[in-house]
């Protein structure tokens, strides 16, 4: 799994994730995800090239929200596929982590 | 046979009597023994080369071999390609058959509760059932006597002790969990009070085959070794005789516990037995009823504080599912309502479980978020119909 980031106006930092978010891809993002939400405050998360989301990833992603919103900051994720979202939904992680449809509504809703 | 038979007909008629619950019958079971003699014999897979690419069968195709590579079939190649290498434990000895395996053997086999199978590596390998063969006469017991009477002879508590240990409860005198040999034995020789010492086994070998959905058979030669060796199991069996949770005479009991973990399965069978379970008690390749919906329930629970011997906090707090271990190198694994995992890989940890079966286990729970406390885990389905005016006040 790659992942990709960048600066965005209003100290906000985009990362983009591609590859299947499983085990593996889970275990290659770890540290620098977890290093992001140990510094940024305002994380939008963009997920159009997550290929597959595997409940390991999830919890990945679940604790880097949860790390940011103790500090009162907030990560987004946008532009999920419907397989993606299908699962985010079934599972209640959407109730927990935001999830908008894109990067425009991420950027408002992360300011 | 190596126990003296003795009559004990009337004595097990007078049980069935009292204690059988309405609509359980032996006869039912005696009849079904006749249809289980059609179902396929698969074929004998000693000496085939394993598949390292996962293969997945529809219901409908089942046998006829591998279709397109699922997700759930690449995660099934990540989780074997990682724990394959894993080459630590040792093959169990203190039954002499059971060091005549292949060592490296190694298989995976998930099969879901409407009826698809997934496999990599020796999903097809035959190897006896050993103590998984306790989950399911537990199952069968409760279906046929009762919670009560089932009760009055094994406990559910998780003991704390190794497998074969010879050790009671202080407090109810009887063996802590059916899942222990001490329990496992109490629970054969409700079984063979029950079903008659002459027809026991064909009755248990017809449900296993029944929840695997093909004809399975008896490994004589393990039989044998066990019968000939089992010299702490008689012990145990004589103690059980002493505090009233073993009806005599002692061997038939012990007879029937030999043979039933004698029975020869594949990982693909386990997952499929799970499949069973988890569909609540019916196969859903053949749906038929197999178990009791209740004591499928019941046997969920103990499997899941008692399964994996000494290990079934550690288990409970890492793969977190129902699971039964056996010194064959089997894991049955059981996801409710959805999954019925099955692991096969000989080498045992201090434990008594397969080292690689537990890490496969952990790499699967982890990656389907399959332990009962994981966060995608939302529980009961009803609390949110039951609570739906609370969420609207709110």
């Amino acid at each position: 799994m790659r992942l990709d980031q960048v600066g965005l106006p209003g100290g906000i930092l985009k990362v983009k994730l591609i590859g299947p978010l499983d085990i593996a891809g889970a275990g290659e993002i770890d540290a620098p995800f977890s290093a992001i939400s140990s510094k940024n405050n305002k994380v939008i998360v963009d997920f159009k090239d997550v290929t597959f989301l595997a409940s390991i990833g999830i919890r990945l992603l679940v604790k880097a929200a949860r790390d940011i919103a103790k500090r009162n900051g907030r990560l987004v994720v946008f532009s999920a596929t419907d397989d993606a979202r299908k699962v985010l939904r079934s599972t209640g992680i959407d109730t927990i982590v935001r999830v908008v449809a894109d990067e425009a509504t991420a950027i408002t809703a992360c300011g | 046979m190596f126990w003296k038979k003795r009559a004990v007909e009337g004595q097990s008629q007078q049980m069935e009597n009292s204690i059988r619950p309405e609509g359980a019958t032996v006869s039912s079971d005696l009849a079904k023994m006749e249809d289980v003699r059609s179902l396929p014999l698969a074929a004998s897979v000693v000496g085939a080369i394993p598949s390292t690419e996962p293969k997945t069968v529809e219901p409908a195709a089942a046998g006829k071999g591998p279709s397109s590579t699922s997700q759930v079939d690449q995660m099934l190649a990540y989780v074997y390609e990682q724990t394959r290498p894993i080459d630590d434990g040792a093959l169990a000895d203190y039954i002499p058959e059971l060091a005549n395996v292949p060592a490296d053997s190694f298989g995976i086999a998930i099969a879901t509760a409407n009826g698809k199978v997934h496999t990599i590596g020796d999903a097809d390998l035959k190897f006896t059932i050993q103590s998984a063969s306790k989950a399911l006469t537990y199952c069968m017991a409760l279906e046929l006597v009762g919670r009560k009477e089932v009760l009055s002879r094994a406990g559910v508590e998780p003991s704390g002790d190794p497998f074969n240990a010879i050790e009671f409860s202080p407090v109810t005198r009887r063996p802590f969990n059916p899942m222990v040999n001490a329990g496992a034995i109490a629970i054969s020789g409700l079984l063979r009070d029950i079903l008659g010492p002459e027809t026991a086994f064909d009755l248990v070998l017809d449900r296993f085959s029944r929840a695997a959905g093909r004809q399975l058979t008896l490994n004589e030669d393990v039989y044998r070794s066990e019968a000939a060796t089992g010299h702490r199991n008689r012990a145990i069996g004589h103690l059980l005789l002493s505090v009233g949770a073993l009806n005599e005479p002692v061997e038939p009991a012990l007879d029937l516990y030999f043979r039933q973990c004698s029975i020869l399965v594949t990982a693909t069978d386990l997952a499929r037995i799970g499949a069973t379970i988890a569909n609540l008690g019916v196969n859903p390749v053949t749906n038929e009823h197999v178990f009791d919906i209740d004591a499928v329930r019941d046997t969920q629970s103990v499997m899941f504080t008692c399964g994996m011997y000494d290990y079934s906090g550690g288990w409970a707090y890492e793969v977190g599912i129902p699971a039964k271990s056996g010194v064959g190198g089997g894991i049955l694994g059981v996801v409710n309502r959805q999954l019925g995992i099955g692991t096969y890989s000989p080498r045992l940890d201090s434990n008594g479980n397969s080292v690689r079966g537990v890490a496969s286990y952990r790499m699967i729970s982890d990656s389907l978020g399959l332990h009962s406390f994981d966060l995608t885990n939302t529980g009961s389905g009803f609390v949110s119909s039951f609570f739906t005016s609370d969420s609207a006040e709110s």
